[in-house]
């Protein structure tokens, strides 16, 4: 190649040099422009996300009163230690020198920052409610430990043991929570009251934008971003008596079983009690599985509310309802007399009474007085499945209740679509009509349910139960309410009133179940139970309320393995009624009225001794 | 001294004047990051480095072309050792061998190696006596730059090592080559930014095309150089884009093992956070968020041209971009205009050296290039670096001022 022949090349090389480099010069150019001027919205918004970081600012979570105002949960300040992922995971050897600080395994912390992404400056809480002591030094020491940080946060604590199945408690949110929630982290409501009334108590979280470095230390408070004040919780009064639920808890002394008292006439429920108990501070942080394993493996299932969960065959408490659909059905009226010879032949099963003497001629009233279980096999033969479960539901039984609280229990009135589906059609007896008849076998109640049903036996009203009378937004004191629903139970006022002179006389009359607890001052009306239990020793139940005159509280105890209704739950109830009506009802005193003695033959003629 | 003044008279005053600017805003641009650290030390290093470095310049300007031209082979040669050493006894830093310790000061030799490299192309290009053949040049040309360019991969150092190749084929081009076979070689390449600005890349690729077509090359080939063409056009952005993170991470960090420590292209999308967010005006003077809250990473040296986009936004950096124009318009002017066709030679190795150093490392800050870890020649903070390219200048500016010496 001929070198001296690229004269033109030599000539021109410079300006084709240069446009080349013009032209690379010109597409960075336009590349720059597209991006600062055209797309700098964008840009924008990426590093604002970089750099401003929305810290959620936790609600205070309602308090609970009674309905006295007394104070059931507190708020106590408590200390949580919270780190940046992304700051420790470049520091790995401050986890190690933590887990020595906190008596904690490298692992679990690992598990608990890392749960939300390394990639985040975001400061994750992993150790709640620090000891002063270990807060101390690590404030102290902090420069050895970058990336940690201390919150204040409020602490639930409940004081009182018997409220722990009422008020229930509060957990962690879980990550997913977290998220759904945008970041908020504090405590929510898991079971009880708690739970149900989240929405209000939790609060609204507010919001603080904070502008960060790279290293996500705080700078200051965010121009750009107005930030949002968290709303209160609002408080909650409920319609339990703090005292009368203390009293319950005493009286049941340590026993297990359920005590509900509600105002029969407006359903406020005056005490709802559960026992065993537990110590709800255990969920309150990260819950460890042995403590958890020991509570769900325990026998007396603490961690059951009875009130509302726990189903029991109702026993003879039940007869209140079979006798007043009889008395509707026209199966029986105030001349009925049914013999009992202390048992009757169903088949070829021998279905005795309780008393095995047997109660002679039993009329109406003595049916109750003295629980008499032939006369309501009989009733129950002539009823059959469908009838008594009719009026099981009117009187609010096999369906919720509808009290304020989480996870109850609908119970089971058996009707014969539910024996056929159960046994198979035609696969059950009259004998098991005959054990539905006086509370036994398929029919299981909850303690609320009884407390409802004694309440509409009284006043003629199904009432739904309410924990919660009101919640007051402790800001601008705005009061917020709910209507209780009552409707009339589709049941004479006639027939009622036969059911509550069987009642009375159970306590006021000699031979009565429970006249034992006869008190000259306060007329209660009850009904005593046992409910067969397969697994051990009997169920105790009673159900009442007082006073006769004017209903003021009705009242549903059960005692696990109580054996009697008469001996272990009607002596709960009594003093529990006669405290309230007597000390803790606010209201002037009905006075006692002298009552005529009804079918007085009829409770003479038998010779009983005073147990069921 | 009268003589050296009447030299430096006839200086050129546009390189002069966009090199010293190009040194102050390096200069205020390593003081703002320096301020989002609350330090001072890199700012006033680079203060120094930069009073060396213009004496340097001067100095370099005014030694005539003729002691360049002696030197060039020996220089070449010392480099050559220098590299040698790094490998043998260099320091680590960021995965690689690229220092050597000299009398208790860290030397980089892969820097002065450039203007080494640059020497010594020109002595052979320039050198030429009618009987050798034009292929006979280009192969040691291509020889010289071969032996440097493998023993820093063997560093690893991929992104100087591009910069070796891409002098001497500048070098060459310059030498003069057939100009269908220049635009033949050039299409694919201006290609591959195809997808970066379609409208002004296209209508080029295609006026290439035709001149081709026109210049008798067949129509086979045409077809072959648009087929090409094409593959790179699709291949630049989809290779990247196909790629895993984790594959373009290890890409990434081969070209620069310092690049990438924490989460794959995290440096790139602040980088071009910085620059989008700079807008028109920019966010001001030590007012950047992104560089002044530190999301900004490297930001005094290789990513020092975002935090420009950042703090003094679309007119800033247009002004950087002038301020690059007018040097390599000068470059390239002051190569034409020289009767000395050894210095000719070094001027245009010179300007591409800075050239390509800008557009690789601007390339990079606004995410169309990969992160190679080329600085920016005048702005990033670094002495080897800077010195070298102040040389370099110098050396750029002593074209002029002996332009009419052969």
């Amino acid at each position: 190649m001929n070198l001296e022949s690229q004269g033109w090349w030599k000539d021109n090389r410079g300006i084709i040099f240069t446009l080349i480099f013009f032209l690379i010069f010109g597409i960075l150019e336009i590349r720059l422009f597209s991006m600062q001027v055209l797309n700098r919205p964008d840009f924008l918004k990426k590093a604002a996300t970089n750099r401003i970081r929305a810290e959620i600012i936790e609600p205070t979570r309602g308090k609970i009163f009674d309905r006295n105002s007394k104070l059931l949960v507190e708020n106590r300040p408590s200390y949580t230690l919270c780190a940046s992922p992304w700051t420790i995971i470049e520091q790995p050897q401050t986890i190690d020198s933590l887990a020595l600080v906190l008596n904690m395994e490298t692992d679990a912390i690992r598990k608990r920052l890392g749960a939300r992404g390394w990639h985040t400056f975001y400061p994750t809480p992993f150790q709640r409610d620090l000891p002063f002591d270990k807060l101390a030094y690590l404030e102290a020491t902090q420069l050895n430990y970058p990336g940690i940080s201390f919150r204040f946060e409020m602490k639930r604590s409940y004081p009182y043991p018997e409220t722990v199945h009422l008020l229930g408690y509060v957990g962690e949110r879980s990550e997913k929570e977290v998220r759904k929630e945008k970041g908020r982290f504090g405590f929510v409501g898991r079971k009880g009251i708690e739970l149900v009334y989240e929405d209000w108590l939790g609060g609204e979280a507010g919001v603080k934008y904070q502008q960060v470095d790279v290293s996500g230390r705080i700078i200051g408070e965010s121009l750009e971003s107005s930030s949002i004040n968290a709303t209160p919780g609002w408080d909650i009064y409920l319609n339990i008596d703090a005292e009368l639920q203390r009293y319950a808890y005493e009286l049941m002394n340590n026993r297990v079983g359920s005590v509900v008292a509600i105002d029969p006439r407006n359903g406020e429920v005056l005490v709802l009690l559960s026992l065993p108990d537990y110590d709800p501070s255990v969920f309150a942080g990260v819950l460890p599985q042995d403590v958890w394993d020991a509570l769900q493996n325990d026998p007396g299932h603490p961690l059951l509310n009875r009130a509302v969960q726990g189903t029991y065959p109702p026993g003879s408490t039940f007869k209140m309802a079979v006798l007043a659909a009889a008395l509707e059905e026209g199966i029986a009226d105030e001349y009925t007399k049914i013999t009992c010879g202390g048992g009757m032949q169903l088949g070829r099963r021998w279905f005795g009474c309780w008393n095995k003497g047997g109660h002679g001629a039993v009329g109406i009233y003595k049916a109750i007085q003295q629980s008499c279980d032939v006369f309501f096999y009989n009733m129950g033969l002539s009823l059959g499945a469908d009838r008594m479960a009719e009026y099981c539901r009117m009187f609010g039984f096999g369906v919720r209740t509808g009290i304020d609280m989480d996870s109850e229990s609908p119970g089971i009135s058996p009707s014969t679509s539910y024996l056929d589906k159960k046994y198979g059609k035609g696969q059950w007896t009259r004998g098991q009509l005959a054990n539905i008849a006086i509370g036994q076998g398929d029919v299981l109640v909850t303690p609320v349910q009884l407390a409802v049903y004694t309440a509409a036996v009284s006043t003629g009203k199904i009432v739904q139960p309410k924990l919660v009378n009101r919640m007051v937004n402790p800001v601008s004191n705005e009061v917020s309410r709910f209507t209780n629903p009552v409707r009339d139970i589709n049941i004479s006022s006639k027939n009622l009133n036969i059911l509550r002179e069987g009642m009375r006389m159970v306590v006021n009359q000699p031979h009565g179940t429970a006249y034992w607890l006869y008190n000259p001052d306060l007329t209660i009306c009850g009904k005593t139970g046992t409910a067969q239990n397969p697994q051990g020793e009997d169920h105790g139940l009673f159900v009442g309320y007082a006073p006769f005159e004017k209903p003021l509280i009705a009242v549903a105890v059960v005692v696990e393995h109580g054996e009697h209704g008469s001996t272990a739950a009607a002596p709960v109830a009594c003093r529990l009624m006669k405290r309230y009506v007597e000390d803790l009802f606010p209201g002037p005193k009905p006075a006692k009225i002298v009552h005529r003695v009804v079918e007085a033959i009829d409770s003479t003629e038998t010779d009983t001794s005073i147990v069921e | 001294m009268n003589i050296v003044k009447n030299r430096l008279n006839s200086i050129d005053i546009p390189l002069l004047i966009s090199t010293l600017c190009l040194v102050v805003i390096g200069i205020l641009l390593i003081y703002s990051a320096d301020h989002s650290q609350g330090l001072k030390t890199h700012f006033l290093r680079q203060v120094y480095f930069s009073l060396a470095g213009i004496v340097l310049l001067f100095i370099t300007a005014s030694i005539p072309p003729r002691f360049y031209y002696v030197i060039a082979y020996i220089f070449y040669i010392i480099g050559i050792i220098g590299l040698v050493l790094v490998l043998v006894m260099g320091i680590i830093g960021f995965g690689a061998k690229r220092w050597i310790i000299l009398g208790g000061v860290n030397l980089q030799p892969s820097e002065p190696l450039k203007i080494c490299l640059i020497f010594a192309c020109a002595r052979v290009l320039s050198d030429r006596g009618s009987h050798i053949s034009y292929w006979r040049i280009n192969g040691k040309v291509i020889l010289l730059g071969l032996i440097p360019t493998i023993l820093l991969l063997l560093q690893p150092d991929l992104g100087t090592a591009t910069v070796l190749p891409v002098i001497t084929v500048s070098m060459l081009a310059w030498f003069g080559m057939p100009l269908k076979i220049f635009i033949l070689l050039l299409l694919p390449i201006i290609s591959l930014f195809l997808s970066v600005a379609p409208w002004l890349v296209a209508p080029l690729v295609i006026s290439g095309c035709v001149y081709l077509l026109k210049s008798g090359i067949r129509l086979l080939g045409i077809i072959t150089i648009l087929v090409i063409c094409t593959l790179a056009t699709i291949a630049a952005p989809t290779a990247w884009n196909q790629l895993e993170p984790y594959q373009q991470k290890r890409l990434t960090t081969f070209l620069n093992p310092a690049a990438d420590p924490l989460g794959s292209g995290y440096q790139v999308i602040q980088s071009k956070v910085a620059i989008g967010s700079g807008g028109l005006k920019g966010q001001g003077f030590l007012n950047g968020p992104q560089t002044q809250l530190r999301f900004l990473p490297e930001q005094h040296t290789d990513f020092i041209f975002a935090l420009a986009g950042e703090e003094f936004g679309f007119i800033g950096v247009t002004f950087i971009l002038v301020l690059l124009v007018i040097y390599g318009w000068s470059g390239f002017r002051l190569a034409m205009r020289t009767k000395n066709d050894f210095m000719g030679f070094v001027a245009v190795g010179i300007t591409t050296l800075v050239l390509y150093h800008a557009v690789v490392n601007i390339g990079m800050a606004v995410g169309s290039l990969p992160v190679t870890g080329l600085p920016l020649p005048f702005l990033s903070y670094g002495g080897s670096f800077l010195i070298t390219c102040m040389t370099a200048t110098g050396i750029l500016l002593s074209v002029g001022v002996y332009h009419r010496e052969r």
